[in-house]
């Protein structure tokens, strides 16, 4: 037999682990029981593989351009963004600061040459098109942490490629 | 006077775990047989919920989730831990994949915002459970998910830590910060009440 000495061990120990969930739950989980099972999870590396690769051939070709990116006066005036922290968010704030960034990134992508801009977009396709395979993967293996991980990279690997591109179509600004 | 630190570790697993032929019935696509195991799981589920996400609705999503994801995910299960630890470790997946979604690393400013606070039924009694729930509901997330893992559920550093994802140290140290500031908290409530 365990003794409890200190008062808040002996407070958790006695707390109700079970809590009644509200009778109407269950229906709403069978009435989603019917929806189609997923594919297994190594689709999902494969993806994340796809991605790291494609994320080096990225980088190269914005800071490599054929052409430089043609940059219109208006987004002279624009804010440059030199950092931003997902670590410690307000709630709401995550959404709108990522929404922020998502308009400036196309903002910027659609000043860009055709074929630079068809590659961006390529590879942001593929990002989405892991994270939606990695989600998928998790449905089939829920309790994996490294599927979840997977998901939390590919979410952060979106917002990479967004501010790649719009660090990388800064104005210059030119001493006369 | 510096009293013991024994904590509780209640045998969780065999405490309810689930019958082969249930599990197996589901498996094939047997609803009857997962809504046993829906009706034998989901107080645990539901309270581990509640208090990882310190918040009623979110923890309805979550429990939610955590069954649709263990119904589709079930033939896939291969018994290398126990039913009940494989089912809890998908809940914590489903809090925290919620809370990253919502980009949100601390849930319990809820209470601050004039959310629903957790006052979770059945939670009350003499002993004052409502106090020390909203104790737990209000520490930073880290620590209140290994409190609510290993204090109150019973599971080990190395189980809460690979349920979190974290090193087995770091779940440590996270309980030392949380019991530290739960005892700053219910002093401060002594005092004030």
């Amino acid at each position: 037999m365990i003794i409890i000495q200190d008062p808040i061990d002996r407070q958790l120990a006695g707390m109700p682990r079970e809590i009644a969930p509200p009778v109407y739950l269950w229906a709403g989980i069978a009435a989603a029981l019917d929806t189609p099972r997923a594919a297994r999870w190594p689709v999902a590396l494969a993806a994340c593989l796809v991605i790291s690769e494609l994320a080096v051939t990225l980088m190269w070709s914005l800071q490599h351009p054929v052409n430089p990116p043609l940059i219109a006066h208006d987004l002279m005036r624009t804010q440059p963004i030199t950092k931003v922290s997902f670590a410690a968010p307000d709630r709401g704030e995550y959404q709108q600061t990522r929404a922020g960034i998502e308009q400036l990134f196309r903002d910027r992508l659609a000043l860009l040459r055709p074929d630079s801009r068809a590659k961006i977009e390529q590879n942001l396709r593929i990002i989405r098109n892991a994270n939606e395979e990695i989600r998928r993967a998790l449905e089939a293996d829920p309790a994996s942490p490294l599927l979840l991980q997977f998901m939390q990279n590919t979410d952060q690997q979106e917002i990479d490629l967004y501010l790649s591109v719009v660090r990388n179509t800064e104005p210059v600004m030119r001493s006369t | 006077m510096v009293l013991a630190q024994v904590h509780a570790v209640p045998d969780i697993a065999a405490a309810f775990d689930t019958d082969a032929a249930v599990l197996v019935r589901a498996a094939g696509g047997d609803r009857r047989a997962f809504e046993q195991i829906y009706r034998r799981h989901s107080g645990w589920v539901f309270g581990l919920c509640l208090r990882l996400a310190g918040q009623r609705e979110l923890a309805e999503d979550c429990t939610q989730e955590t069954f649709v994801a263990a119904w589709r995910g079930l033939s896939g299960f291969e018994r290398r831990s126990k039913f009940s630890t494989w089912l809890h470790r998908i809940a914590v997946n489903s809090v925290l994949s919620r809370r990253r979604r919502a980009g949100e690393s601390d849930l319990s400013e809820r209470d601050d915002n004039g959310a629903e606070p957790l006052t979770a039924p059945g939670c009350v009694d003499a002993a004052g459970h409502v106090d020390l729930e909203r104790a737990i509901a209000g520490l930073p997330p880290g620590a209140r998910d290994v409190l609510v893992l290993v204090g109150i559920y019973g599971y080990s550093h190395d189980e809460a830590a690979a349920m979190l994802d974290v090193a087995a140290g770091t779940c440590k140290a996270q309980l030392h910060r949380a019991r530290a500031l739960l005892s700053a908290r219910l002093n401060l409530n002594e005092k004030t009440s």
